[in-house]
This record gives C-alpha cells, sequence and structure tokens, in this order.
C-alpha cells in the first residue's frame, strides 16, 4: 500500500481548473518527483494534500485513510510536513526558536527538545549558530534550517517544494546530497522541483506536470533518458 | 544636573506609559495587520473604569481597575476582531486592501466609542487624588504617583516581552507577525492568533490607561491624542517590533518632556511630527524595524 495516494483529484480555483484527474502514488521510504514549469500546478496539488485546497473531486489517502476535507492541522497531526517555496525561516527569530516552531503542534510541543537535539546531530552546522537570527545565515543554511525545522514533526512524508530554487549550483548539490543522507534515514520525500536534472539524479520515482495533468511518470533514471524530457525540461 | 535629572525621570514617566500604548498597538498591527484608530478610546475607557471605581468609595487601590478594565477591552477588542475585521479580512482580495479598510472601520469605531465615552461621562477633565507627595531624587522633585507608575508600566513590558520571548504562545505570535503563512503550515491557527493578539493590544491599551489616569487628568476626547502619540512612536520604533515601541516610548517620552520643559508644550506634537519626518528620510523602516 502507497504512503499517500491522490485518486483522480480535481481541483478548482472558482471557475478556473488547476489539477484535472490527477493520479499519484509516493511509496514508503522512497523520494518521488514531481517536475513542471512554473504554473503547471505544483504548488496547487501541495495545497491539496496539507489541507490548504479542497478537491472539487477525488480522494487523498495517506496511510490508507481518506484525508481530504480534514483541516491543515489533522493533517500535520498524522505526519504530512510541509517546506513552502523559499524557505520561510522566521528571520528575526533564533535558530533555536525556528526550530521550536516546526513543534508547534500540540501534540509534538513536549518532545521538543529531543527533537533539537536530533536535528543538531543531523545538522551540526545549526547547533553551532543556535543562538544566532534565521536572517543571519546564507541561501544554502536557510534551506538546511527550513528541511531541519520540518522535520522537527517527526513527520511520515515531507513535502519539499523548491529546495533548489535561488540557490547557487554548488548550494543547490548540497541539499540535494541532504535529502539523498534523509532518504537513507528512511524518510519518505516528495520533492517538486524545477530543477530536472538533479531531481531525477536522486529521485527513485517522478511525475512531470503540464496544464494541471500528469503527462508523464516512470522511474527516475529511466525519465533522463527519455527525449521529450530531454527536449522540453533539459533542452538538450 | 538637577535640571537633567528631572527631565530624565519625567521623561521616563510620561514615557514609560507611551511604551505601553504603542506596544499595543504594535502587537495589533503586527500579526491582525489592522492600524488601530480607535487604540485611544480603549485608554479612556480604562481610565474612566479606574476613575469611577475611585468615586465609588470603596477605598481601593487604583490599580485594582487593572482587573477590571482589563477583561472588559479584552472581550470587546475580541469581539470586535471575530465580528468585524475577521469578515473584513475575508472579504478583502488582499493584504493590502484589508489593512486600508481596517484602517477606516477604525475610525468608524473611533467616532462611536467617544461618542459614547462623552454621553457617559461629559465633556469634562476628570482627576482624582493619588499620591500627591513628590520625592526628591538628587535636589528634582518627583512626584510619587509618577514614580509608581513607572514602575508598574516598566514590570508590565519587561512580562510582556518575557511572555513573547519564553512563552509557546508567544512565540506563535512572534511567528505569525513574521511569516503567517508558514507559521500556519507549522499548526499555528492564524485567525485565532490574530483575534487574540488584536485583544491583548486592547489589554496593554487598558494598562496604559489605568496608570495613566494615576497621574493626569484625562477627559472623553483624549483619545485621539493618545493614538496619534503611539502611531507615532510605533512608526518611531519600527511598525510591528515590540521592543521598538517600548525604546520609541521612552525616546519620545522624554523629547516631549524636554521640549515642554524648556520650550511649551504646546510644540510636543510638532517636535514629534519633524521626529518622525527625519525618520521617514533616513531611516523609514524605523530605529529596530524589519
Amino acid at each position: 500500500m502507497a504512503l499517500l495516494e491522490l485518486k483522480d483529484i480535481n481541483v478548482s480555483y472558482g471557475n478556473v481548473q488547476a489539477l484535472w484527474d490527477v493520479n499519484l502514488k509516493i511509496d514508503e521510504g522512497k523520494i518521488v518527483a514531481l517536475l513542471g514549469a512554473n504554473g503547471a500546478g505544483k504548488t496547487t496539488l501541495l495545497n491539496t494534500i496539507t489541507g490548504a485546497l479542497k478537491p472539487t473531486s477525488g480522494e487523498v489517502l495517506f496511510k490508507g485513510e481518506r484525508i481530504d476535507g480534514l483541516n491543515p492541522n489533522r493533517i500535520i497531526e498524522r505526519g504530512i510536513s510541509y517546506l513552502l517555496e523559499g524557505s520561510r525561516l522566521f528571520p528575526d527569530m533564533t535558530i533555536q526558536e525556528n526550530l521550536e516552531m516546526g513543534a508547534y503542534h500540540r501534540k509534538f510541543w513536549s518532545g521538543r527538545k529531543q527533537d533539537i537535539e536530533r536535528m543538531y546531530a543531523l545538522f551540526p552546522i545549526l547547533e553551532e549558530r543556535k543562538k544566532q537570527l534565521a536572517k543571519t545565515m546564507s541561501g544554502g543554511e536557510r534551506q538546511m534550517l527550513a528541511m531541519a525545522r520540518a522535520l522537527m514533526s517527526n513527520p511520515a512524508l515531507c513535502l519539499f517544494d523548491e529546495l533548489s530554487y535561488g540557490l547557487s549550483p554548488k548550494m543547490a548539490k548540497a541539499v540535494f546530497n541532504t535529502v539523498k543522507q534523509l532518504h537513507a534515514e528512511g524518510i519518505t520525500v516528495f520533492l517538486v522541483e524545477q530543477n530536472v536534472r538533479q531531481t531525477l539524479e536522486i529521485a527513485d520515482y517522478a511525475y512531470v506536470i503540464e496544464n494541471g495533468r500528469i503527462v508523464m511518470e516512470c522511474e527516475g533514471c529511466t525519465m533522463l533518458e527519455n527525449d521529450y524530457i530531454r527536449q522540453a525540461y533539459l533542452g538538450i | 544636573m538637577t535640571v537633567f535629572l528631572l527631565v530624565l525621570i519625567n521623561g521616563c514617566i510620561v514615557g514609560s506609559t507611551y511604551a505601553l500604548m504603542a506596544m499595543g498597538m504594535s502587537t495589533q498591527y503586527g500579526v491582525a495587520r489592522i492600524l488601530n484608530i480607535a487604540h485611544g478610546e480603549f485608554i479612556v475607557l480604562a481610565a474612566v473604569v479606574t476613575y469611577a471605581l475611585q468615586q465609588s468609595g470603596l477605598g481601593l487601590h487604583p490599580l485594582f481597575a487593572l482587573v477590571l478594565a482589563c477583561p472588559i477591552v479584552f472581550a470587546i477588542s475580541y469581539i470586535l476582531h471575530i465580528t468585524l475585521y475577521r469578515r473584513l479580512r475575508r472579504l478583502s482580495p488582499n493584504l493590502g486592501v484589508f489593512e486600508g479598510n481596517a484602517i477606516l472601520v477604525s475610525f468608524g469605531i473611533y467616532y462611536i466609542a467617544q461618542n459614547l465615552l462623552q454621553t457617559y461621562m461629559g465633556a469634562a477633565p476628570k482627576r482624582y487624588p493619588f499620591m500627591m507627595t513628590s520625592v526628591n531624587i538628587g535636589g528634582a522633585g518627583i512626584s510619587a504617583a509618577g514614580l509608581f507608575v513607572m514602575l508598574i508600566a516598566i514590570v508590565i513590558c519587561v512580562l510582556y516581552t518575557i511572555f513573547l520571548s519564553r512563552t509557546r504562545l508567544g512565540k506563535s505570535i512572534r511567528a505569525a507577525s513574521q511569516d503567517s503563512q508558514a507559521a500556519a503550515h507549522l499548526g499555528v491557527k492564524i485567525n485565532s492568533i490574530m483575534a487574540l493578539c488584536f485583544a491583548i493590544g486592547g489589554i496593554l491599551a487598558a494598562c496604559a490607561g489605568v496608570l495613566m489616569s494615576m497621574r493626569e487628568q484625562f477627559q472623553s476626547t483624549s483619545g485621539l491624542g493618545y493614538t496619534t502619540i503611539a502611531i507615532i512612536i510605533v512608526v518611531l520604533g519600527g511598525l510591528g517590533s515590540v521592543k521598538g515601541a517600548i525604546l520609541g516610548g521612552f525616546i519620545l517620552g522624554i523629547v516631549g518632556y524636554t521640549v515642554s520643559h524648556f520650550i511649551d508644550s504646546v510644540f510636543m506634537i510638532s517636535v514629534f511630527y519633524m521626529i518622525i519626518l527625519v525618520l521617514l528620510i533616513v531611516r523609514p523602516k524605523g530605529l529596530l524595524g524589519r
């Protein structure tokens, strides 16, 4: 059974339909990628999973149970964590406080001290700078902190929106390496990206979305050899 | 030297209540994004409650009025938010439009509140006797009531900053003011936090009103003057910054007292506006603004 499954999802903003019959599966322990251009419907799809948007039809199943129509807090509680595009840290709070906010939900708050220690073990750079304000960090470090904050609630599934956006190639590489490391620890990751090549290099499975429809899906590495993908997304 | 002490201490006394007023306004703006023109009316309301309690002949200390004024103002502000502002926010296409509309709505509330206050208390200035002695500090005679007010105001400022920096609720308020969408995705219930912050701003206004009434007279029309000063301080300290509000409050208190001591109190507000004018050119985000 898949950890998360979308079945025939349709989503509209008023009269404008944004997602059409989307079917998608994320298996436990895998890195699954969703690729697509700006405005293709990637963030809409994420918002549907996190409960911020309600689908007009279709089902979202998490661990076999329907979660569409639940409010976002119930979904966080069940173990889905969402890292928004652009890291979205709290700039005037310290690194430690940002991490604490990752455990804001009542269910996780009491265990926040152990979780912070766990994050410091995973990202040692954060411990060295725990008293500094988040706004003093570089782009790559911010993304590390954002990932750590998303992991504070011990999620079964992490949704990462545009992790590499705005990072230098070197930083982007470091961030993707971290995702690989999380994967090795058994965390399930749903990567939503524009950086096609690096994403496909680490993804176990990938979907391509265009104009609100899933137009292609396959194992990550075979997609790199697909002519259409090479032409439309890699420009080779 | 004595004059210097006199101006400094009296300036801090005035500034300490300014800080409370501005902290309240800053909290309301920081999360709920409402620049509350009716802020001063809640200060007057709390002052009236204190005055009425003093006149009642129960012989209670005026500080006791906090127990009554804070819940009243909290409740009114909370209800205003969930009935009016929340609805307004839903109807506004974006945050900018909401901020503009919210100012207009708060103007409406200001007129209603001011007229209600005037109906209840009349136009005459109100004052009750409290700690009429003065204390000699380095040759300067300082009013004992003023020192008492400053002490309590500083305690409230300290408690409030501790609340913001140490508690789960306080942290969520700061997070929501810095990035409400990101906070929402971590489980912060933004709608309740906004209503709560608006009401907490009200509580701070109530504290300011109770303390203010202990050392100066007030009347039903005093509210807009308090609001104006609070807006100036909030802009000076940095919109939405609570520490900036405290710093700005004391600065403005000292500057204001200096002007009224050496020149004339009628020039006080003009000097405040000049400070803002210079600030907007030199550092538009305010002293501690983001």
